[in-house]
């Protein structure tokens, strides 16, 4: 049946949709709604868009959450590019942001209470019905704005990390049987790659916050491992002695072994010089076993990204980096990662990361990707599956990115495919950075 | 506190984290030699930069070293000399672990620094300048402030050009200035000079001529940085003062007509 309502909401509001979306059907309108109707293995990067562009309104539930949440933007931006009338609900007391404000235009607003009675549901129900009898009516629905001129979100990353504000990364690493597999033709597996972005990006977030005097509590840290433990779909601490998470400094001292080898440096005066460098190991290429349970994953991230805010309630944003080859099993991750993505401080949303390791056998010859803004055509589903589950990356890590010699679009997500992601912790604004 | 009829200088420096004073990574100095008249003044002013190790010792070092001949032509071979003898890791003995060692093989310390002369002579005084990075220097009257390198806060950013470890090249600027009767010169950290401008681009230089006449410790504002500020109050002048009313009457007797 051919739907005639798109709903979008925030995760945390599955309640309310549900419970419109039902009144809806009661009423011969078909709705559609991503939780239920993106079906296991379908193409939701497809589905979404299209599924806006063939309703014949797109009611939008605002709420604090939906404010923050990339995707509700992302359908908005698409209702509104598209043409399709919007019927703005608010609830509560959620006033919409500066850009919702214009992207809606002079379309008029509804509201309800934050908990809606039933009979205020209802009355809901009949301005939609009575909306979608009337033609003439519904174009005063239709946004007149050009969406690539809403003014931006507040960037979140332009604040200093510091000991009174730190920043968390959660770090999810992917241990299904995949991961056995070799990179290309060399002896590198899969896993030991992985290993090696997670041990990396944990050696910077410790130097980052190393000083004279001691470490300094920059950053919190949890790294969990999935597709791990008897059944294959667990999703497991990995971090010394099974911590759930850790301030960085506690990673000092903490390592399995420390790896040796030697570097050349450039001296002052000129020529160079071979310096060793010892690198700590924390998280060892254990062998897959299991499953690849994404979703599970970015489940626990949300428990531990929760968490970690309720102490932390003004900090800078948590970001969550899965670190895998792409793909899983089970069910489809976009429902945790939305619902990921609306954990927010005071300062903003939660960010999510994606770093894919790919097989340079693969037609795109094991190409780097660094934070693109579109996947190029030689790219699996895979990594076009996961750049829709990454969330764009704020203004001010693009600066950053951009200063550093990498040329990163306005539009560009938070994907690394083959690249080392360790430089992210460059992105954040822990002291003045000097031209090198 | 208004301008006096001699020199005066005051220096502040504040971490950024207030209950720990010993993370500030900035480091200034202030001088005043001879008066009333005839009188000379040095200020310097160097800000760690925080993404390098051993970045508040560098701060300290180069301001320590730092001479009068520093703001004119003498900045390059008296950073190299300081560059020279750095040695943060020879330090007490104490073991360096390896995370540290690695930071500063890779990065070398960086700060930014700003050094300003100032002679007096009679009627006029005069200012020489030079920076490396984005300290900043104002010179600032009721009705007018200049500032030097960086001229709206609009320009400054996280990313900043410094004295480093590891680079002998220094992209020095240079400005000089006369510094008129009751004016003030100022040297800031990034942070509270960029504020300053951010001040002075809302209310106008008379309240940023006001803000340094009162500045204290205890209203230094929170900039969510480390702040330093150095500030020579340059005296009134008695010709100056007698120019000053003379034009007021002058002033005065126009408009009455």
């Amino acid at each position: 049946v051919n739907h005639r309502v798109f709903i979008s909401y925030a995760g945390a509001q599955q309640t309310h949709a549900d419970r419109v979306c039902a009144l809806l059907e009661d009423d011969d309108i078909h709705c559609w709604m991503a939780s239920r109707d993106c079906a296991p293995g379908t193409d939701w990067i497809d589905e979404i868009p299209a599924a806006v562009e063939q309703s014949q309104l797109v009611l939008v539930l605002l709420s604090p959450e939906a404010l923050i949440s990339d995707w509700v933007d992302r359908e908005l931006n698409w209702a509104v590019s598209k043409e399709r009338p919007l019927l703005p609900v608010s609830l509560g007391q959620t006033e919409p942001s500066p850009r919702f404000n214009f992207l809606f235009g002079r379309i008029q607003r509804t509201h309800l209470r934050e908990r809606p009675t039933e009979a205020e549901l209802r009355r809901l129900v009949s301005e939609v019905r009575d909306l979608l009898k009337d033609e003439g009516r519904v174009g005063d629905f239709v946004s007149e704005v050009e969406p690539a001129e809403a003014p931006a979100t507040a960037d979140p990353f332009v604040h200093r990390v510091s000991t009174a504000r730190p920043a968390y990364f959660v770090l999810l690493v992917d241990h299904s049987s995949s991961m056995n597999r070799k990179l290309g033709s060399g002896n590198v597996r899969i896993r030991e790659a992985v290993a090696d972005v997670v041990n990396d990006l944990l050696f910077t977030l410790l130097r980052t916050s190393r000083r004279p005097d001691g470490y300094r509590h920059y950053f919190d840290v949890s790294v969990h491992g999935y597709g791990l433990g008897p059944g294959g779909e667990d999703v497991l601490p990995r971090l010394p002695e099974g911590a759930e998470r850790m301030a960085i400094g506690s990673l000092n001292g903490s390592w399995h072994r420390i790896e040796e080898s030697k570097r050349r440096v450039r001296l002052p005066e000129g020529g160079t010089k071979t310096v060793p460098v010892k690198r700590p190991i924390w998280v060892e290429p254990t062998p897959g076993k299991g499953r690849t349970v994404m979703a599970a994953a970015f489940d626990r991230a949300g428990e531990l990204v929760g968490e970690w805010i309720a102490e932390h309630p003004d900090s800078l944003p948590p970001v969550v980096l899965n670190v895998s080859d792409g793909g899983w099993t089970g069910l489809d991750p976009m429902t945790a990662v939305r619902a990921v993505q609306e954990k927010a401080t005071s300062l903003g949303p939660t960010l999510v990361l994606n770093c894919q390791l790919g097989d340079p056998r693969s037609p795109n010859g094991g190409r780097q990707l660094i934070f693109p803004h579109e996947i190029p055509p030689n790219f699996g589903r895979r990594t076009r599956e996961l750049f829709m589950l990454s969330s764009p990356l704020p203004e001010a890590m693009r600066e950053e990115a951009r200063a550093r010699g990498l040329n990163v679009h306005d539009d560009a997500r938070g994907l690394v495919y083959n690249a080392p992601v360790s430089r992210l912790v460059d992105f954040l604004q822990v002291g003045t950075h000097t031209f090198a | 506190m208004s301008a006096g009829r001699e020199p005066c200088i005051r220096c502040w420096t504040v971490a950024r984290d207030r209950s720990h004073p010993e993370w500030n990574e900035d480091a200034s100095r202030g001088e005043l030699d001879g008066g009333p008249d005839d009188w000379t003044a040095f200020l310097v002013v160097a800000d760690g930069a925080g993404s390098t190790p051993f970045a508040g010792a560098w701060a300290r070092a180069l301001v320590d070293a730092a001479r009068p001949r520093w703001a004119t032509d003498g900045l390059a071979q008296g950073v190299e000399g300081v560059r020279r003898s750095f040695d943060p890791l020879a330090g007490d003995g104490a073991e360096v672990d390896f995370v540290l060692e690695d930071l500063w093989n890779e990065r070398g310390s960086a700060a930014t620094l700003a050094v300003a002369a100032v002679r007096s002579e009679g009627r006029r005084t005069r200012c020489f300048a030079q920076t490396v990075g984005d300290c900043l220097l104002l010179v600032s009257e009721p009705d007018r402030l200049a500032s030097f390198p960086m001229r709206a806060s609009a320009e400054f950013s996280n990313r900043t050009e410094a004295v480093t470890t590891q680079r002998p090249e220094l992209p020095i600027k240079s400005a000089s200035y006369d510094l008129p009767s009751g004016s003030m010169l100022a040297l800031a950290s990034d942070a509270i000079g960029a504020w300053l401008l951010r001040v002075n681009e809302r209310e106008g230089p008379a309240r940023v001529h006001s803000w340094l006449r009162g500045a204290s410790e205890s209203n230094l504002p929170d900039v969510d940085d480390d702040v330093t500020l150095v500030v020579l109050d340059v005296p009134r002048s008695r010709m100056a003062d007698r120019v000053r009313r003379w034009v007021a009457w002058l002033v005065r007797r126009a408009s009455r007509r």
